[in-house]
């Protein structure tokens, strides 16, 4: 059962798509993370899941049921940029939410403030990057609500603090609490998300368990013993997804048979050949950079 | 859910309050500081009733009547008071001595009628003023109030995240901001109106009253500022930046339109297009229904010479249209 499905959804502005047709279901109480890189649609994604934008076509549902006004009980959003109000305090803006929300925990929001170094009586106009974060963070998750959507949500944060939110995420998804979150810090995602998507140009370019995708792939790599070995033989090979080649060094993303072709490369004079896992950075970039976009460092081969 | 235009509200109403404050202080130091020619009146009295015949009687309507009588030179001052309708003074004074002393007790617009003829004096004091006619005079403090607290959806348009994340209608919720913001016109115009009627008792408690043309001018007042504030919504709502150049600009314009509108153009046809320009826009320009004149008379800065339930039913209407239009864009603005 998919607590949050996103049917078909495009969103257009103008004559530029920012998402194209894009369909995920969320499962409940999962981790979910969005990767992209910039401009691939996700904050559009976001916003078309909260209403902020209308979306051009496609339909969103959050337990089966169209977003509606109530439902905003049940969801709470950590935008990318501050939308603090500038001349309230951290506890005014507390007691804003405390008014809206039914379920506002004060006491529970001013700890997590606390925990980040915030002082609740500063007006937002003096608060840093990070604590206007931590701020936006806080009110989100004293809501304890079903749904999390937090897009770029350690943005600013110190490494601390960024550690400090994904134990927040993973504590909420223990909880029950479905959760989508995009970040830029792969590592991050890698380590609080159970599944992920990757948007390349509004489009689904990678879906699913983040474990299932380590495993679909493995990366074998070798020192080959000349740089101008040629490696354009690989560029057909079917198991073979990606080449990148730096110097004598070669990387192979292979979707099969890795050992086979570590022992092909080996019998070709490659030195140190060995077969190692994915990462979620690898799954990233192989699915966004074509391996022409890091030329100076990847001689690209297919 | 309006818990941030409250505190906008509160924080105005808070600025007017210490101005209108300071305004007070200074109607005191200016009442201290003509205390002395204000008291020539009394000053007179005791002149006079100092070596005079003083009898005091008992009218049927329940006024007290005072009359002193120099035994010298005949001048005799006769004071009828009357209690909160005031007292009626009239003086017989052939030697003229106290002429400089009664101008100077003038001070103040409460004592307005004062005959003068072969050194006979009548004054009366505490004559009526409509309550109307102070929240005629006091809507401009509504108009700046208005002013203050404008375009309340399009300052939500930076952070719709927030706005937009509530659990409530969004055609609610900005007419709960609507609703906290008209509050605080019509505070204002209370607090400017009552500060308004202190100022005045510190020179003469004013005889009030409350015509019914008076209760028009009341609700003429706050139309007039929820209509401004209404226009502003209308103009900015859709806004994402530049509100603030819109509310700087609107006053000006808001003035001289219904000004250019009053203006002899009509000698050409140019000048005849032109003026039917400004009248259309006047006709839909608030400040042109600006009325300031006693309760009764009908404006001539109000463009039209119209009389004050049409004005109300106008300003009304472009209250409605205003906030309409405001909300219809709002709601198709985009975070």
């Amino acid at each position: 059962m998919s607590t949050i499905s996103i049917s078909h959804l495009t969103k257009t502005y103008g004559p530029f798509v920012a998402v194209d047709d894009l369909c995920l279901e969320i499962p409940t109480g999962s981790v979910f993370g969005l990767l992209g890189p910039n401009g691939a649609g996700k904050t559009s994604t976001f916003k078309c899941m909260l209403g902020l934008a209308n979306a051009t076509s496609g339909e969103i549902r959050y337990d089966n049921m169209k977003l509606a006004p109530a439902t905003f009980e049940r969801i709470a959003y950590v935008p990318e940029r501050s939308v603090l109000y500038d001349h309230l305090t951290v506890a005014e803006h507390f007691e804003m939410q405390r008014r809206a929300f039914a379920n506002f925990d004060s006491a529970r929001a001013g700890r997590l403030v606390g925990e980040f170094g915030v002082d609740p009586r500063k007006r937002a106009r003096a608060l840093s990057k990070g604590m206007k974060t931590a701020t936006m963070v806080a009110m989100a998750f004293a809501r304890t609500p079903d749904f999390l959507i937090l897009d770029e949500p350690t943005s600013g944060l110190d490494p601390v603090n960024q550690r400090a939110v994904l134990n927040l995420i993973i504590n909420e998804a223990t909880r029950g609490c479905t959760i989508v979150f995009s970040s830029h810090q792969i590592g991050q995602v890698e380590r609080a998300a159970e599944r992920i998507a990757i948007l390349q140009n509004g489009k689904l370019a990678v879906e699913g368990a983040v474990d299932d995708l380590k495993a679909d792939r493995k990366i074998v790599e070798g020192i080959l013993p000349v740089e101008d070995f040629p490696v354009d033989g690989y560029a057909s090979d079917k198991r073979i997804a990606r080449i990148d080649k730096q110097g004598r060094i070669l990387r192979l993303t292979v979707v099969a048979d890795p050992d086979a072709i570590a022992s092909e490369l080996g019998g070709a004079g490659a030195q140190g050949v060995r077969i190692v896992d994915l990462n979620l950075e690898d799954i990233f970039i192989g699915a966004v950079a074509p391996a022409a976009s890091t030329a100076d460092l990847v001689e690209t081969a297919k | 859910m309006a818990y941030v235009e409250w505190l906008r509200v509160k924080k105005c109403l808070t600025i007017l309050a210490i101005v209108l404050a300071a305004i007070f202080l200074i109607a005191v130091v200016v009442r201290i500081s003509v205390n002395g020619a204000m008291s020539g009146m009394t000053d007179w009295q005791q002149e006079v009733g100092g070596d005079a015949i003083v009898s005091t009687t008992r009218l049927p309507d329940g006024s007290t009547r005072t009359t002193y009588t120099d035994r010298k030179d005949g001048s005799t001052v006769t004071v009828t008071d009357r209690g909160y309708d005031g007292k009626h003074i009239h003086i017989v004074d052939r030697h003229d001595r106290h002429r400089s002393t009664f101008k100077m007790a003038h001070v103040g617009p409460l004592l307005v009628e004062r005959g003068a003829k072969n050194g006979e004096y009548d004054i009366d004091t505490n004559n009526t003023l409509d309550i109307g006619f102070v929240f005629s005079i006091v809507s401009i403090i509504g108009l700046i109030v208005a002013t203050s607290l404008a375009a309340p959806l399009g300052r939500e348009n930076e952070r719709l995240e927030i706005a937009w994340a509530k659990p409530i209608d969004r055609t609610l919720y900005a007419l709960h901001l609507y609703g906290v913001d008209a509050v605080g016109i019509a505070a204002s115009l209370a607090m400017s109106a009552i500060v308004a009627l202190l100022c005045m008792a510190l020179f003469q408690l004013p005889h009030l009253i409350l015509t019914p043309g008076g209760v028009w001018r009341i609700v003429l007042s706050l139309v007039l500022g929820l209509a401004w504030y209404a226009m502003y919504a209308g103009l900015t709502s859709w806004m994402k930046r530049g509100i603030g150049a819109v509310i700087g600009l609107a006053w000006p314009v808001g003035l001289v339109v219904p000004g250019l509108a009053l203006a002899p153009l009509q000698g050409s046809s140019v000048g005849s297009a032109f003026h039917w320009i400004f009248q259309v826009i006047a006709a839909v320009d608030p400040l042109g229904y600006l009325h300031l004149t006693e309760v009764g008379e009908h404006g001539n800065i109000g463009l039209y010479g119209l009389d004050d339930v049409t004005k109300f039913a106008i300003l009304a209407a472009m209250i409605v249209v205003y906030a309409g239009i405001g909300l219809i864009e709002w709601r198709r603005v985009e975070a």
